[in-house]
């Protein structure tokens, strides 16, 4: 069919490949060896959109953290482009949950600090900074500190900063978490237009069911303790999504089904954490 | 006159936010509140002051033999009338000489031993132990160490400026390192160790430098008169101390003032010019 083509086409086109082999990845806590992620092995192909979705404590930041070579796994091992990952590297870039900028730069030294780093050469850290801020609608600020900016514009800035090293995947730990809605929603509008311009891998962390329906190609359900993927499910709603996605009833149903699953494994969780 | 469109608040906020440059005037119009405040505290400081000794206070501390204001006033009218210059030159040379090659060493090794546990382990222990010996103790090596009187002074005032710059910079790289967001976000962009300690640690360890800068030069002024003590026969804090050695009073108090003075001065010109150098810092105190 034609998304599987547009798919094949992606694939031949761009990099971006992760692969999760096996992944378990524990933490030491009070003498007692706690696992936040169990066997976990799947691939997400060169320009997907993945939702890692389940409830606060289900290790799905713990898997992304392992993805970017923050955290090692303490078994398995991650892919990206068939090479293994051993550390944070710039072909993946990073998009933090909290205002991440430094405040000692402006928003166009905090944009231009990672083409200056690896420098490709052929245009300048300071042009590459300025299309940026074009691309996101804030050249007006180019020489504002960020703590002049808003919540939402700074995180505006954030992702920015992480595309302008031309990373093949974009790893985001709720971005916009700490956003008001109205916000939110234009936040996640925009991004999905940078991903199509950028034929890019994006592997998205959230807790919010609305956010990840309306963004993903696929949701990762996880559930809690140990964390493992619970349901690898497919959105279908056809591209490109806006407002009227979300009055359809396809994307109701999709958003019932991670409802009740999510339901089932908060539960779950809170029984546990009692028990403990 | 130039037009004041700085005389409302609004106007002011404004101004400040885009960095323009205020004539000290200007400042002081806009700040009226404020300098009239201080220039208050500073009358009330005197006139108090004054009214202890008038009235020879005597109670637990004794104010008989405190030279009065004016008595002061005077000494430093002499003072001024009798060549003050080579005072004032030999003490702030002392003064900067110990405080430039303190606090570039002092910011060299902080910024090692903050970043290094080897480096702590090998320097740390030494260091720690010297840093309680006051000034004063130091005064016979320092005779004894150095080739003439005028480095000794060099290297007390050194002392006093170098330990709180060294510990407040190894304090602000410990800090700077354990934010753990800012060194991955550095790592996720790329960066490698030298990268992420000049574009992230010592940016980011600037606030806690600047603290320890600014205490430093007090604390050289602080060592002057201990410095001076070595030997010569120029100098704020040499003058102090030979007006106590000859029962001189209304001197001592004199030279008491111009270091405390000099001192706040020096400490003031620090503290504005880190403060260039961290355009990003915006410090409100009423907001709180």
């Amino acid at each position: 069919m034609t998304i599987n083509m547009q798919k094949t086409l992606k694939q031949t086109k761009t990099k971006g490949k992760v692969v999760i082999d096996n992944i378990s990845i524990s933490y030491f806590n009070r003498n007692k060896n706690v696992y936040a992620l169990r066997d976990i092995s799947t691939t997400i192909n060169p320009g997907e959109f993945v939702c890692l979705l389940g409830p606060s404590g289900c290790g799905k930041s713990s898997l992304l953290n392992g993805i970017a070579g923050f955290v090692d796994p303490s078994k398995g091992q991650f892919y990206l482009d068939d090479k293994k990952i051993m550390g944070p590297r710039p072909e993946m870039g990073m998009v933090f949950q909290q205002y991440s900028l430094y405040p000692w730069k402006t928003v166009k030294e905090n944009i231009a600090f990672g083409p200056s780093i690896n420098n490709r050469g052929d245009e300048s850290p300071e042009k590459i900074a300025m299309n940026f801020l074009e691309m996101i609608g804030l050249s007006k600020y180019a020489n504002h500190y960020p703590n002049e900016l808003s919540g939402g514009m700074q995180q505006r800035v954030g992702i920015a900063r992480a595309l302008a090293n031309y990373p093949d995947v974009l790893l985001m730990d709720e971005p916009f978490g700490a956003l008001d809605s109205q916000t939110r929603i234009i936040m996640q509008e925009n991004l999905l237009k940078l991903w199509r311009e950028f034929k890019i891998t994006v592997v998205f962390v959230t807790h919010d069911i609305d956010e990840a329906v309306f963004l993903a190609d696929r949701i990762l359900l996880m559930s809690t303790l140990p964390g493992k993927i619970k349901k690898d499910l497919k959105v279908d709603l056809p591209r490109p999504r806006d407002k009227e996605t979300t009055d359809s009833s396809r994307f109701i149903e999709l958003r019932q089904i991670c409802h009740s699953l999510i339901r089932e494994e908060s539960l779950k969780a809170f029984d546990k954490q009692n028990q403990l | 006159m130039p037009s004041t469109n700085v005389s409302q608040s609004s106007d002011f906020y404004f101004k400040s936010y885009k960095k323009e440059r205020l004539m000290l005037w200007e400042l002081i119009r806009i700040n009226s509140n404020s300098f009239i405040r201080k220039l208050t505290s500073i009358i009330l400081f005197f006139v108090l002051w004054e009214f202890l000794c008038w009235i020879d206070f005597n109670f637990i501390i004794n104010f008989v033999f405190v030279p009065t204001p004016v008595e002061v006033i005077n000494a430093f009218v002499q003072f001024i009338n009798d060549s003050p210059w080579v005072h004032f030159k030999a003490s702030i040379f002392r003064v900067i000489g110990g405080f430039i090659s303190g606090s570039l060493l002092g910011i060299f090794i902080g910024l090692l031993i903050g970043s290094s546990k080897i480096l702590e382990d090998f320097l740390a222990t030494p260091l720690e132990l010297l840093r309680p010996i006051p000034a004063v103790a130091w005064i016979p090596l320092a005779i004894l160490m150095f080739p003439d009187a005028e480095s000794g002074m060099y290297y007390i005032t050194f002392v006093g400026a170098f330990y709180p710059i060294l510990i407040s910079t190894q304090k602000a790289v410990e800090n700077s390192l354990s934010d753990r967001l800012m060194i991955r976000v550095g790592q996720s962009l790329g960066a490698n160790s030298f990268q992420l300690f000049k574009d992230i640690i010592i940016p980011s360890s600037l606030p806690g430098i600047s603290a320890g800068l600014v205490i430093g030069m007090g604390n050289a002024w602080f060592c002057l008169v201990t410095a001076e003590i070595i030997a010569g026969r120029f100098g704020i804090g040499y003058k102090t101390w030979e007006s106590y050695v000859i029962s001189e009073y209304p001197p001592i108090v004199m030279g008491m003032v111009l270091i405390g003075l000099m001192g706040a001065f020096s400490s003031y010109i620090v503290l504005k010019i880190t403060e260039y150098f961290m355009p990003w810092r915006t410090i409100s105190k009423d907001g709180i």
